[in-house]
């Protein structure tokens, strides 16, 4: 090709791959990524069908065809941006096609490339969508897939021009290599381009990282192409024989007819002076008496010998002849037949003769009475008889289609030809030298007016038959054989191995992928969620071990959280049993009323309270908030109330038992975990609290008749956070009638479906709403508002509850 | 961070700076457990400190025990009111000697 | 989301929180919260490092993200040792003793007094605690 056209195939082969690049950046980086699948799809689809429409426009002409890389565009868009848009490209490309002839594209291929172009749009469309699953395809495999669309392309050249074979084979043999070519790496770079731009590596990824599909894809493509490499290879070969049997075969018929030609005029011509002679000398007898020299000058030529019953040569034109014993030369020996009256006639070839084998002579005799005669041409004279007719024998001799047959004389002298090139000279050509260079009747490649040829040669009565074929012509249709059988077997690969990836992709990774999605969502913690794929026998089989495997799991399961659940449950009874239920004492105290619970978020929670009488005259009363849920935090939950009990009734102040408590919360808090407590001793003479507080929230407080309120005094650190802190001891006073209410963060921090927080404004407005009514309603009616607040949210924290009134003493 | 220590009279000032954390809390109490034993009158400046987390109040309270068991005096100052408000969640401005 | 992986070990806690506060400044961050933000990842990093891999040295990951909508940071501790839930103290892996990992009680108290929101998770082998800050 010229260097501008293969800069014009470059460019060509470039357009598709741009486009790639310009639309992944589009994506990326414009608002053009977020158009929504179709919009995005025509548009792609459209500017990839003017790329098609480019490749037939600025195309180049060959034998009546365009060759160009119009085909890539809709594959490149259909692989990569989806299969849509290589159908729209693809009909763009091949509506634009088929009108293009009316402005003067070739009109030759107009419906096979058409149809093409069509087609590989819905091809690149069905591979993304059924082999590779909307992915990108390796570039070893994009080469491929441009490469067997080409295929396709020029396999409906053919089916399409059925009635003009030959002129479909010159145009897909010059266009073969170009656009496979072309439009294999247009694909190719396109798929690479694409790679890089997500950053993907060319090179193999490592087996484990390979899907089995991939994995597959590689073998089957190997094996593939092996396949075709064989089968090409073979048929090659047979065809190759084939054809130069055929060539053979054909060279040596052309040759044996020209032979057979030349041996027959000569023999007719000599036998016939021969005939002359005899009739003319009578008997041996006769022609002892004549003169033979005029005879043979009379005939044209210049030996006559007769032969007796003997076999001796009696008289000859040449004196030296006479008395010669035919009997003693294989050459002379030949004539003795006729003689015993077998035969009448003999004409031998010319050949050297048995009397002097420096000379070449042909002979023919005829018997006459007593003997035979013989006469014989010598070179010249066999050439001046027999020359003129040998002469354009060969004028309108065809071998094949363009071969011909070549005669020349002893002395390398063409004297026929095809052209009838006479008298030029075989000396010093190629044919000549290869004439001698190579045996009579064999195949040879040689060249002739400058066009390789298969040839062959004989010789006959001095002459050389040369019977040529051009090379092309005699490989024509090994090359169409060849050429058409690789396209069909590119075809049936290509499809079979479609076909049988898309089984495997089906049949096996796909239900692979159901499998592992079942089992991803059963490791997720759904165990209710069954494989069930049956789509052949051991995926039955494997679902059904799965299933089995998880039923049998769920039930440990079940039973081992029966089993929590029982442990849990004593748990919450022994917990329940510490708490104090039982809010009056006996003999009955009428100087305060008093209620608390709890509620805990879990089976066990973490927050507790406790109320106690020290003496007759003080109540204790606290309400506390371990970190943390669960059977640790309970656990935690009985330490600290055990502990802080214990100090209380030592008859220490909520101060000193709060700094005590921390000291051995801390030394034994392996689990380091902290607790909230709000501690106050009443009494019950004079409505004196005196308290401590350790991060707890602070209590809500009421007159008789009056709205509640914070009693806010700054917390110390809670217990179990550091050893060795001080807690510091408050005062307060309650009224007769006075309420104080304590509630932990389950409370304040109950939230509902809309993330809301119950708040201590809420908190306030409940108790407000229930001053007046007993302790026991306010801690219920506040619960109840909590639960009403939180709705169907969950409750995440245990909430606790504490109310306290004073009533006073009567007698005070 | 940084220990820095200068002689104010009677009083050892100890300028902490930087951050007061798990990493650097074993040095500081390195650094105090040996001057607790030597001085009567610990300044604690912490004009310079970017923050304190538990392992830093361990510290402190280890210091400020020390001090109280053998009747010296500690005392904490120019906290920042990122580092008062640590004081202030944790109690420790109840014990602490904050100027 | 930006995130850093560091060793567990104690000394690390520094470049986790200049790493954390580059981030914090990016974001306007009150020096407030990043003084509070910067305590309760010292509380939570020196948990993991003393307790998370049972004496051994393991990998701390760390993600800051701008919850812009809200106003607040998001940030996740990632660990691979042992499943623990610092927040409950129940061990989601009932094997193992409290004893193998806890935080401070003090520790712990200043996490969730500070943060406006810490939570625990534990999912393919990986502890997750994420605190939430107002900036």
């Amino acid at each position: 090709m010229a260097p501008e056209t293969v800069l014009q195939f470059a460019l060509a082969t470039m357009l598709p791959v741009v486009a790639t690049i310009a639309f992944i950046l589009l994506q990326r980086k414009t608002r053009f990524g977020g158009l929504g699948f179709w919009p995005q799809q025509i548009v792609i689809g459209i500017v990839f069908g003017s790329i098609a429409v480019f490749g037939t426009e600025f195309g180049i002409n060959a034998y009546g065809a365009t060759m160009n890389v119009r085909d890539a565009a809709p594959i490149v868009s259909g692989l990569l941006f989806g299969g849509p848009s290589g159908i729209i490209a693809g009909l763009i490309g091949g509506i634009e096609r088929w009108f293009s002839v009316l402005w003067g594209r070739g009109e030759f291929t107009q419906v096979g490339c058409s149809l093409a172009t069509v087609a590989v749009g819905f091809y690149a469309a069905a591979l993304r969508k059924f082999m590779f699953d909307g992915k990108k395809p390796s570039w070893v495999m994009a080469l491929a897939i441009g490469v067997v669309a080409e295929v396709l392309h020029l396999t409906l050249i053919f089916v399409t021009n059925m009635d003009a074979m030959k002129q479909a084979i010159m145009v897909v043999r010059a266009c073969t290599m170009p656009m496979l070519l072309c439009n294999g790496l247009s694909v190719m770079l396109s798929v690479i381009a694409a790679m890089l731009l997500s950053g993907e590596s060319l090179r193999n990824k490592v087996p484990e990282e390979r899907a089995i599909a991939q994995t597959v894809q590689t073998s089957m493509f190997v094996a593939v192409l092996i396949a075709f490499i064989a089968t090409s290879a073979f048929t090659f070969l047979l065809q190759s024989s084939l054809s130069s049997q055929q060539v053979d075969e054909l060279l040596r018929i052309n040759i044996d007819d020209i032979r057979t030609d030349i041996d027959q005029t000569a023999d007719a011509n000599l036998l016939a002076i021969a005939r002359k002679a005899a009739e003319r000398i009578g008997s041996v007898e006769a022609a002892k008496t004549m003169s033979l020299t005029e005879l043979a000058h009379e005939l044209g030529i210049s030996e006559i010998d007769v032969v007796d019953n003997s076999g001796k040569i009696v008289v000859s034109t040449f004196s030296d002849f006479v008395g010669y014993d035919m009997g003693s030369g294989e050459q002379s020996r030949e004539f003795l037949p006729l003689l015993d009256g077998t035969h009448t006639e003999y004409v031998q070839d010319f050949q050297p003769m048995s009397y002097d084998q420096s000379v070449l002579r042909k002979y023919a005799g005829v018997a006459i009475g007593d003997g035979f005669v013989q006469v014989s041409y010598n070179e010249q004279e066999f050439q001046a008889q027999i020359g003129s007719q040998i002469v354009g024998i060969t004028s309108n001799r065809h071998v094949g289609e363009s071969g011909s047959v070549i005669v020349c004389n002893a002395h390398g002298q063409v004297v026929s030809s095809l052209n009838n090139a006479s008298s030029e000279s075989l000396e010093n050509t190629d044919l000549g030298a290869a004439v001698k260079a190579n045996a009579p009747n064999t195949v040879f490649k040689s060249t002739y007016d400058g066009t390789p040829v298969f040839a062959m040669y004989n010789r006959t009565e001095a002459y050389l038959v040369i019977a040529i074929i051009p090379q092309a012509e005699a490989e024509f249709s090994r090359n169409t054989a060849v050429l058409v059988s690789s396209f069909m077997e590119i075809l049936v690969f290509a499809a079979l191995f479609a076909v049988i990836y898309y089984l495997i992709k089906r049949l096996v990774v796909d239900n692979i992928r159901r499998i592992n999605a079942t089992l991803g969502e059963i490791t997720a913690g759904d165990l209710n969620a069954s494989v069930d794929v049956r789509s052949n026998e051991e995926f039955a089989s494997l679902s059904d071990d799965i299933n089995e495997t998880v039923a049998a799991l769920k039930r440990a399961i079940a039973e081992a959280a029966a089993r929590i659940d029982a442990e849990l449950e004593y748990a919450r009874t022994i917990q329940r049993s510490a708490l104090p239920m039982v809010f009056q004492t006996y003999p009955p105290h009428y100087d305060y009323q008093i209620y608390a619970s709890m509620d805990a978020a879990k089976e066990v929670g973490g927050d507790f309270y406790d109320l106690y009488l020290l003496d007759d005259d003080h109540l204790v009363f606290l309400i506390a908030d371990v970190s943390g849920k669960g059977i640790p935090a309970a656990m935690f939950m009985m330490q600290a109330k055990t502990i802080l009990k214990s100090l209380a009734e030592a008859g220490l102040e909520p101060d000193e038992v709060l700094t005590h408590a921390n000291d051995e919360l801390c030394a034994n808090n392996e689990a380091e975990m902290f607790v909230t407590v709000w501690m106050g001793i009443l009494d019950l003479r004079t409505g004196n609290v005196k308290f401590a507080n350790a991060g707890h929230n602070p209590p809500a407080i009421a007159h008789a008749g009056g709205k509640f309120s914070f009693h806010v005094v700054r917390p110390n650190l809670v217990l179990a956070g550091m050893e060795g802190i001080p807690y510091k001891l408050h005062e307060l006073t309650l009224q007769p009638g006075d309420t104080i209410f304590l509630y932990t963060d389950g409370v304040t921090e109950a939230t509902d479906t809309n993330d809301e927080l119950f708040g201590e404004d809420r908190l306030l407005l409940s108790l407000d709403a229930r001053e007046s009514q007993s302790v026991e309603s306010i801690c219920k009616g506040v619960h109840g508002d909590v639960d009403e607040f939180v709705g169907d949210a969950p409750q995440f924290d245990d909430i606790t509850v504490l109310a306290l009134k004073y009533v006073g003493r009567k007698d005070k | 961070m940084e220990i820095t220590k200068s002689q104010e009279g009677e009083k050892l000032v100890v300028l902490v700076s930087g951050r007061l954390n798990t990493g650097t809390a074993p040095q500081l109490d390195a650094e105090l457990s040996t001057l607790v034993t030597q001085q009567d009158a610990l300044v604690l400046d912490f004009s310079d400190l970017a923050y304190i987390s538990s392992a830093g109040l361990r510290v402190i309270l280890s210091t400020q025990k020390a001090m109280s068991r053998k009747k010296g005096s500690l005392v904490v100052r120019n906290c920042k009111p990122e580092i008062l408000e640590v004081f202030e969640m944790t109690g420790f401005v109840d014990f602490l000697t904050i100027e | 989301m930006m995130k850093l992986r560091v060793k567990s070990t104690i000394e690390n806690v520094d470049l986790l929180t200049e790493f954390v506060n580059e981030q914090l400044e990016g974001m306007d961050c009150s020096t407030r919260a990043m003084t509070q933000i910067d305590i309760a990842l010292d509380e939570l990093f020196s948990n993991i490092c003393n307790y998370a891999y049972g004496g051994k040295i393991g990998h701390v990951t760390v993600y800051v993200e701008e919850l812009e909508d809200e106003g607040a940071v998001r940030i996740t501790l990632e660990d691979e040792g042992i499943p623990f839930d610092p927040l409950s103290h129940e061990d989601p892996d009932i094997s193992l003793g409290l004893k193998d990992r806890t935080i401070g009680g003090l520790g712990i108290f200043m996490v969730k007094r500070t943060m406006d929101d810490v939570s625990y998770e534990y999912k393919d082998g990986l502890n997750m605690l994420t605190v939430v800050k107002a900036l």
